[in-house]
């Protein structure tokens, strides 16, 4: 019964905040749901992106760029070569790093809850799995299934709503670009060139 | 012989006096009275380290308070519902003072900025190592890792305030001692076997010993049982010390009426068939109970409190002070009216004498347990021969019939059994018997472990370990103690330990462990840390400036960024700043602050694997490895040896006394009976494979003082031997029927007592009529 000493610790040293997600796709728009659909049967995409990052205390945006793999299974692999060396692999459980050296720093949602929220949403923005953050987006649909956009605003009870103003994703058969506007003024816009994947599917 | 006036007058005075002491107890009630369950609220305060006392005091405190609870369910909504509701209901209750539920973006911020105004001398243990060997650019590298990660969240404002990201770093390097509990939609959850549990925990306002706090805790936590399996299949667990006070109570009022309801039954039948009338049984109870009202007040007055142990060893008073009640009407059966008292006087007297001398004695000892013991027993004994001795004669106005002549008959022929033997006999006998017993008392085992002494059932504990095991977390009864003249010298200390600490853990010693220092470094590592960085960031070159000017933070802020590290002295992080932030009632078992000179803080231990490496490992002076377990059953033998000594003592006393009144072989027939009575239940409990313990002894010195009772009336009383045997046969049966009942009992600590008390009686008894062997002749004053 003296146990409980050290309770007191996990109140005050989390120092994030995550949601539990619910699956809630109501939406009608017939282009919407062809996206979406086209999306999630890109069972496995890769190619290269390029990120870049304007932060209002900087005079020009921080310019990232290197190759991305996605798959259905694997998770996401986020592969940086310029100006550093550093690949992230990131799954539903885990969040690993590799340095320039190789040296590895493994991460486990579940000791880090504060990284679920942020890799679980970007995890489903290049897959294009959106089910498992719409509880926490109202999304919008624009154009169609050529050329199209969808807004994910933060639901205003979310603590992605303390951050992000909205998320623009756009593409034309598969995903082009991600646009995530924070509420302070900074965003960021990441650009993807897709490879040919051997395995193709969707399209009969 | 007292005048018919000066005794109405001693009867109004002990009226008026039974007034008060009904008044006072009833006023008592009224504010309630604080009733301790905890068998480490008998323990004395170990005077030789105060610092050490004052400081498991400080974390018993902290820990007593706290109630845990966790509510489970397979779906996470349905879980914070229930918890939702469960922290309503707490607050509704109005019985905490601090419910954490639900944890704020302020809390979080509060921290933060708590930190803000040190960052310049705060660094995890990474950035340390960094800055000690020069690796400046293996820190701008971890901050560009940061900056170009997708996924973490960076934005200007904090880019700005802290551009090498030291300070975010620093703080969850702290945060990562966690443990099993994650937070989630600002909740703490734990999981297990596919139910997600919410986790709140709260500080009971009011102490868990007052049996109010008890009884409304246990209303509410009815209450929410009911609502929460009446509207849901929600999983709720509770734990905390004040269950285990409860049901310490709980147990202990069972025990208290089994022994109570036991003795009553005993003596009405007892009463009935002696006496052939229920009326002495109404007097029986009129001083009895004054007997525990005074007992009860004297304990309030003097402790200003009662523990439970007291109350039980208490309810003895019933099994001695009933004695004066019997003697009283057995003479009463033989005698006149007025002559009973002068008749029986010498006796009680002397037999209150001797008890008191005993309990006396036991409050010699520095243990509070004792003295309660001891002031409740003999002022209420003192209580109960003034009701009998003042009140009787005067209430006892009825005939009270002669003792039937069979029974006296019987019980003289089987007292007569010694008598019977040949005198050489009775003492080859008598002796074999204590060598004997004495012979096998050097194989005697004891157990003083508080484990084992405390009363936990078995449900409490079960659940228990099921929160630990769902929460993954086992905090230790030990500690280390830290100790030194200043604040900034016990963060030192702390620091030396951090390596033996490091060992211990990858030698599997122990899982982990928290401290002050984790929170606040020491003077000298922030001070040294901010002159490394300060001296690369003043310098034109620094890697920091490439660092910088690469990210395109533009000139002015650069300037006014190494501005910071303009002053030779930074502004340090100390002790002082965390006392007077709230942050400080986040941990405060931690840190004691100054006791006596000296500055105190503790280094709390998780899943604490090996005792003995932890204990003997090499610790900087002033620290100290704190066992409060091991130290408790250390305390319980060592008292255990000393309460030993002291009924050796206390008969020794009594010896003294009886030798101005009697010669050496009645003295010697007067002291031997109980005494073999004591040495031969002993020695048979050794035989049964049972092991002694402090509450054993306590209970022989009960044995003792009863068993001396008897054999001082059988001496007294030479004249009216048979009544005297009947009244000492009527004790012995009541006395062995309700503390009989207590070897049945759940509280280890009774049962001991009970077995004691039963055998010692049954064998006082058996072994009484040795003292009238010898022609009772008194010394010629």
């Amino acid at each position: 019964m003296r146990k409980w000493l050290f309770l007191g610790l996990w109140f005050v040293f989390s120092v994030s905040h995550a949601e539990f997600v619910s699956v809630d796709l109501n939406q009608t728009n017939a282009s919407f749901f062809k996206v979406v659909e086209q999306l999630k049967q890109q069972t496995h995409t890769q190619g290269q992106f390029t990120q870049n990052k304007y932060l209002r205390v900087l005079k020009r945006p921080l310019k990232s760029s290197g190759t991305f793999s996605q798959s259905t299974t694997s998770g996401v692999r986020w592969q940086i070569v310029k100006p550093i060396t550093l690949t992230l692999l990131l799954t539903d459980s885990e969040l690993v790093e590799v340095d320039s050296s190789g040296k590895e720093t493994r991460k486990k949602i579940a000791d880090h809850p504060e990284l679920h929220i942020f890799s679980s949403v970007f995890i489903a923005m290049i897959s294009g799995v959106l089910e498992p953050i719409s509880a926490q987006f109202d999304i919008g649909f624009e154009g169609n299934v050529e050329h199209w956009s969808i807004q994910l605003k933060p639901k205003s009870a979310t603590i992605l709503a303390k951050i992000f103003s909205q998320i623009v994703l756009s593409g034309s058969g598969h995903i082009e670009s991600i646009q995530m506007f924070e509420k302070k003024g900074d965003h960021t816009d990441i650009f993807f060139i897709m490879n040919p994947v051997t395995q193709v599917n969707g399209h009969d | 012989m007292t005048s018919r006036w000066s005794q109405t007058k001693w009867v109004a005075v002990w009226s008026l006096l039974v007034l008060c002491c009904a008044l006072y107890l009833g006023f008592s009630f009224t504010q309630g009275i604080r009733v301790e369950t905890s068998v480490l609220d008998l323990l004395p305060k170990d005077q030789s380290d105060p610092i050490k006392e004052a400081a498991v005091a400080a974390v018993s405190e902290q820990v007593q308070q706290k109630v845990v609870f966790l509510l489970g369910h397979g779906d996470t909504a349905q879980a914070i519902k229930a918890a939702d509701s469960t922290y309503e209901r707490m607050v509704k209750s109005a019985l905490f003072e601090d419910i954490q539920y639900q944890v704020s973006a302020s809390q979080t911020q509060e921290i933060y900025q708590f930190y803000w105004p040190y960052r310049l001398t705060l660094f995890s243990d990474q950035f340390l190592h960094w800055l000690q060997i020069g690796d400046f650019s293996a820190m701008t590298t971890t901050a560009m890792k940061r900056l170009y990660n997708p996924t973490s969240v960076v934005n200007a404002d904090l880019l700005a305030q802290d551009p090498l990201f030291q300070l975010v770093d620093f703080l969850q390097n702290i945060a990562s001692a966690s443990g099993g509990l994650t937070m989630v939609q600002q909740r703490l959850w734990a999981k297990q076997d596919d139910l997600h549990y919410v986790f709140i925990q709260a500080t009971l306002k009011n102490t868990i010993f007052s049996l109010q706090t008890q009884t409304s805790y246990q209303s509410f936590f009815q209450e929410l049982k009911g609502e929460l399996t009446l509207h849901s299949n929600v999983r709720l667990l509770s734990t905390g010390a004040i269950y285990y006070a409860a049901a310490g109570v709980a147990s202990a009022k069972q025990e208290i009426s089994t022994i109570g309801l036991g003795s009553l039954l005993g003596v009405i039948i007892l009463v009935v068939l002696v006496f052939k009338s229920i009326r002495p049984l109404g007097f029986a109870v009129l001083s009895v109970s004054v007997g525990v009202m005074f007992g009860l007040s004297a304990c309030l007055l003097i402790f200003g409190g009662v523990h439970l142990m007291t109350l039980i060893f208490g309810a003895s008073l019933i099994g001695v002070s009933i004695d004066y009640t019997f003697h009283y009407f057995t003479e009463r059966s033989a005698v006149a009216h007025d002559q009973v008292i002068p008749n029986i006087r010498a006796g009680l007297t002397l037999g209150l004498v001797s008890s008191c001398i005993g309990y006396l004695a036991l409050s010699a000892a520095p243990f509070p347990g004792l003295q309660q013991m001891a002031a409740f027993s003999s002022v209420g004994l003192i209580a109960a021969f003034f009701s009998v001795v003042i009140w009787y004669p005067r209430l006892v106005t009825m005939q009270i019939k002669p003792l039937s002549p069979v029974l006296l008959r019987r019980v003289v022929a089987v007292s007569m059994f010694w008598r019977r033997l040949p005198l050489t006999g009775v003492y080859v006998l008598v002796s074999v018997l204590l060598m004997t017993s004495v012979g096998i008392l050097f194989f005697a085992n004891s157990n003083d472990d508080v484990r084992g002494l405390q009363h936990r059932p078995a449900d409490l504990l079960q659940q228990d370990n099921k929160i630990k095991s769902i929460m993954k977390l086992s905090v230790a009864n030990q500690f280390y103690l830290v100790t030194a003249h200043s604040a900034e010298a016990v963060l030192a200390k702390q620091k030396q330990m951090l390596p033996v600490l490091a060992e211990l853990k990858r030698d599997g010693a122990l899982g982990g462990y928290v401290a002050l220092l984790d929170m606040i470094p020491d003077a000298s590592t922030q001070n040294h840390a901010y002159q490394i960085l300060r001296t690369e960031m003043l310098s034109p070159t620094s890697v920091f400036m490439k660092y910088f000017n690469q990210l395109g933070f533009d000139d002015l802020f650069i300037e006014t960024m190494r501005q910071q590290y303009r002053h030779k002295q930074p502004q340090l992080l100390t002790v002082d700043h965390w006392q007077n932030s709230s942050l400080v009632s986040q941990f405060p078992f931690l840190w004691l602050g100054k006791i006596q000179d000296q500055f105190v803080a503790v280094v709390a231990l998780t899943d604490v694997q090996d005792l003995n490496a932890l204990a003997s490992a090499e610790l900087p002076d002033g620290v100290q490895f704190v066992d409060y377990v091991e130290d408790i059953s250390n305390v319980f033998a060592k008292y255990r040896d000393l309460v030993t000594l002291l009924v050796i003592a206390a008969y020794g006393i009594i010896l003294l006394l009886l030798i101005i009144r009697y010669r050496w072989l009645q003295v010697l027939l007067i002291i031997l009976p109980p005494v073999l009575a004591a040495v031969l239940s002993l020695a048979i409990l050794t035989l049964a494979g049972v092991a002694l313990n402090l509450f054993m002894m306590l209970a022989l010195m009960l044995v003792l003082g009863i068993g001396i009772d008897y054999t001082l009336f059988l001496t007294e009383h030479p004249e009216s031997q048979s009544t005297t045997l009947v009244a000492i046969l009527l004790s012995a049966v009541t006395t062995m029927l309700s503390f009989g009942l207590l070897a049945l009992s759940d509280m280890p600590v009774l049962q001991g007592i009970g077995l004691v008390v039963l055998l010692g009686i049954f064998f006082s008894t058996v072994f009484a009529p040795l003292a009238c062997l010898a022609g009772i002749k008194k010394r010629e004053a």
